[in-house]
């Protein structure tokens, strides 16, 4: 029996007017809770809120809470959230969507995102499987899954997102469990805190096409790591990011201290400064009217 | 209510084919519980519910979180059953079985949490209720739309 006690969380004011259509027990509603529940502990109010997402059974999520939303291209969710953060940085932009659309079709974006260090929060519900296609196996579905696609076992080894985005230069790297969307909301709302990229990788059960990955088996094997123990220690943080199997961590693995320049931060530096602050640029500029001409549009 | 009487209550109003069915859904409903169901109210349910289930409920290490509701509450209870049958562990998509699972998940959640209700005293429940999700509290009580 737990012996915590806790107040049940406001959530109401951004509660949406549409009844969600994911299936029954998705660990879909655990993320909803949890981004509410991070948002409300944090008091943004939801006109200050932009969540965008790609295609996929989550990425249906903005339908569901009151907040601005975008639903995107597949896989592309990271770069219109990038362009719409350089647009109105005052905007708290929040990316949600699956391991599919993150680590599959959008794969390439999420390297280039982690490097590029926009200010936004990247939340993946990762659930090991394509749910809203019928169950395909993933990027993240384990060697030897069998699925529809994969009847013999899938052939090829499961990558470690939070591995990738370390190596790519995220400056924070978190794993939440959608059973558990307090915790979850807490590791959110520090996400949604950090100047900079934040990649919230959620464990994430199907209920309906991933009977491996249950509640139960996420349970029995996340644990929440000391998040004192060295959390912007980048040695420590390599190994944390790959640990995976009998134990999985929980909580933020890797927390740059300090943080980065922002993307937007450095295309601000970039419109303000007089001299190109970029060393060499300027004399390997074409010698062409136009060029000047578009560097005035762009830059005035 | 002693534990027999209870358990040969549910698995006459489920129409359960052996004992040990009814059993395995009360245990689970009662572990399922035990997330959504703050420290006090778990410990007051514990002391009213027939005596295995009491101590099943009691020493649960199921961690209590406020913002888990009922969607949640039946994803932990789909995680362990076997409901309409077999479930293939292996064939991902391929068990056609498992999209009716979750009704029979609340049917079954409901028929524990409704008998539940008639066993305790009144302020209990009340107590208990109040502390829950209010669709859950609403299932002890036998109200509510389906949520599946």
């Amino acid at each position: 029996m737990t012996t915590e006690t806790r107040e049940r969380i406001d959530i109401s004011p951004y509660e949406g007017h549409v009844k969600p259509t994911w299936c029954p027990g998705c660990g879909d509603f655990g993320v909803l809770n949890a981004l509410k529940g991070a948002l409300a502990e944090l008091g943004i109010p939801p006109h200050e809120v932009l969540v965008v997402t790609g295609i996929g059974c989550g990425s249906k999520l903005p339908d569901y809470m009151l907040a601005y939303g975008l639903l995107t291209l597949h896989g592309r969710p990271l770069p219109f959230a990038t362009g719409a953060k350089l647009a109105n940085p005052d905007l708290h932009v929040i990316v949600v969507d699956g391991d599919g659309d993150a680590y599959g079709i959008g794969g390439n974006h999420l390297i280039h995102t982690a490097r590029r260090n926009p200010n936004i929060t990247h939340i993946v519900e990762n659930n090991q499987v394509y749910g809203l296609t019928k169950g395909q196996y993933s990027p993240t579905s384990e060697h030897g899954y069998i699925s529809m696609t994969s009847p013999r076992g899938s052939i090829e080894q499961a990558f470690s997102p939070t591995a990738l985005t370390f190596s790519s230069g995220a400056g924070f790297i978190a794993r939440g469990f959608a059973g558990a969307p307090k915790n979850l909301a807490n590791t959110i709302a520090r996400g949604i805190e950090f100047p900079g990229y934040a990649h919230i990788d959620v464990l994430q059960p199907c209920t309906t096409f991933n009977k491996i990955n249950t509640y139960d088996w996420y349970r029995e094997r996340g644990y929440e790591h000391e998040q004192d123990a060295g959390v912007s220690d980048r040695t420590a943080a390599w190994e944390r990011v790959q640990e995976w199997g009998d134990r999985i961590p929980l909580g933020v693995l890797y927390e740059q201290d300090p943080p980065g320049p922002t993307y937007e931060q450095q295309m601000a530096a970039l419109q303000q400064a007089e001299v190109h602050p970029v060393q060499g640029m300027a004399e390997h500029s074409p010698q062409d009217p136009r060029y000047d001409q578009l560097k005035r549009q762009l830059f005035s | 209510m002693g534990y027999d009487e209870f358990i040969d209550t549910i698995q006459t109003r489920m129409d359960l084919p052996a004992e040990q069915d009814a059993e395995v859904v009360v245990m689970e409903v009662v572990n399922a519980l035990a997330h959504a169901l703050p420290a006090p109210e778990c410990e007051l349910l514990s002391l009213v519910l027939p005596g295995p289930i009491g101590v099943r409920l009691a020493a649960s290490n199921a961690i209590y979180d406020p913002l888990i509701d009922e969607h949640l509450f039946i994803g932990y209870l789909m995680s362990e059953h076997q409901t309409t049958g077999y479930w293939d562990r292996t064939s991902g998509g391929d068990d056609v079985l498992a999209s009716t699972a979750a009704e029979e998940i609340e049917r079954r959640a409901r028929a524990v949490l409704t008998l539940i209700a008639e066993t305790i005293p009144e302020d209990a429940l009340k107590r208990i209720c109040d502390a829950l999700p209010v669709v859950l509290g609403e299932w002890f009580r036998g109200e509510g739309e389906p949520v599946v």
